[in-house]
């Protein structure tokens, strides 16, 4: 005579089941985040930080790398912020926030959206224009404190809505023209920035990674 | 540019970096009711803790608020900004204009002719 089966094991099978299923999509859904911190430097002092931070969720890569510098000028001290929030799905950017404050109050500020299989840009107070090459950008600024950028001839600065010339000068070193005619210098070890050399021409800023 | 944050108006800043993307949303309204989607986290960043959430509706024409938005600091220096627009300013003596920020931070802006 066969007995009936008390519940308890299949009742197990079932919470087992579901912990299984709970694993499986905890890993899909992984997220992973690196964060790289940077000292600015000038004539050897140090006067600010720069925090890069990118997390990976899925085809989804989010970058933040927001900076905070105090200098002086004459007699007069002053604070400069900036943030670029910055998110790729896949090669492509789809959503960049751009923002530059001096003494906490608004000096630019840059957006890109895609609608519409379009880009559509806009700088703070008031410009609006839109850019036909949707898909177009697969490599901007942020993504230097990320990525050697081997072979890349020209970067999108998320900051100025437009690109920038990148030129090899070394190993391992990059020359990035900025549309303002300002250059960076970009030097990389084992793949991962270690420094920048931020020249202004009148002073002269060098970020370490720390 | 530099435009001088008023005191006690902490979503100023904020409104200030969404000026050109409401400013081309009020010019579009002319062909229909327009959507935005805003990012929380800037909301966030500013004030975490707003038990009373970030939602409102700001009714403007002629550059004042047609509705009471004494509750909401937050439409109020949307107000603000767009006070200190010519092109808003011009928009708003036409129509009257509908901006809505919703629980899931989607902004809608509508025009209502008179």
């Amino acid at each position: 005579m066969l007995s009936k089966q008390p519940d308890v094991p299949e009742t197990n099978t079932y919470l087992h089941l579901i912990v299984w299923l709970l694993i499986i999509f905890v890993s899909i859904q992984k997220v992973d985040a690196q964060t790289n911190s940077y000292s600015i430097s000038h004539g050897g002092k140090e006067i600010g930080e720069i925090t890069a931070s990118l997390l990976q969720h899925g085809t989804k890569r989010t970058y933040e790398v927001k900076s905070n510098v105090d200098f002086k000028v004459l007699w007069k001290n002053y604070n400069r912020k900036t943030s670029n929030f910055v998110v790729f799905d896949g090669l492509n950017l789809i959503h960049s926030i751009s923002d530059v404050y001096m003494n906490d109050d608004l000096q630019d500020s840059t957006r890109i959206d895609v609608r519409q299989n379009k880009y559509e840009c806009y700088r703070y107070p008031d410009e609006q224009f839109e850019m036909n090459d949707f898909k177009g950008l697969n490599f901007s600024t942020v993504q230097l404190y990320f990525q050697e950028p081997t072979g890349i001839g020209r970067i999108y600065s998320e900051r100025f809505l437009d690109y920038c010339i990148l030129e090899k000068i070394g190993n391992h070193k990059y020359k990035l023209r900025l549309p303002n005619g300002k250059v960076n210098l970009y030097t990389y070890r084992e793949g991962r920035l270690s420094e920048v050399i931020v020249d202004r021409g009148w002073f002269t800023l060098r970020f370490k990674k720390k | 540019m530099i435009e001088t944050l008023q005191p006690d108006r902490k979503y100023l800043r904020l409104w200030q970096k969404y000026r050109p993307v409401i400013l081309k949303l009020m010019v579009t309204s002319a062909d229909g009711p327009q959507q935005y989607n805003l990012s929380m986290h800037e909301f966030y960043d500013i004030n975490t803790k707003k038990k009373s959430g970030y939602a409102f509706s700001l009714q403007v024409y002629k550059s004042k608020a047609v509705n009471n938005i004494k509750s909401s600091v937050i439409a109020q220096d949307l107000l603000y900004v767009l006070q200190n627009s010519k092109t808003a300013v011009e928009l708003m003596e036409e129509s009257t204009y509908e901006f809505e920020l919703d629980k899931s931070f989607k902004f809608y802006v509508t025009r209502k002719d008179i």
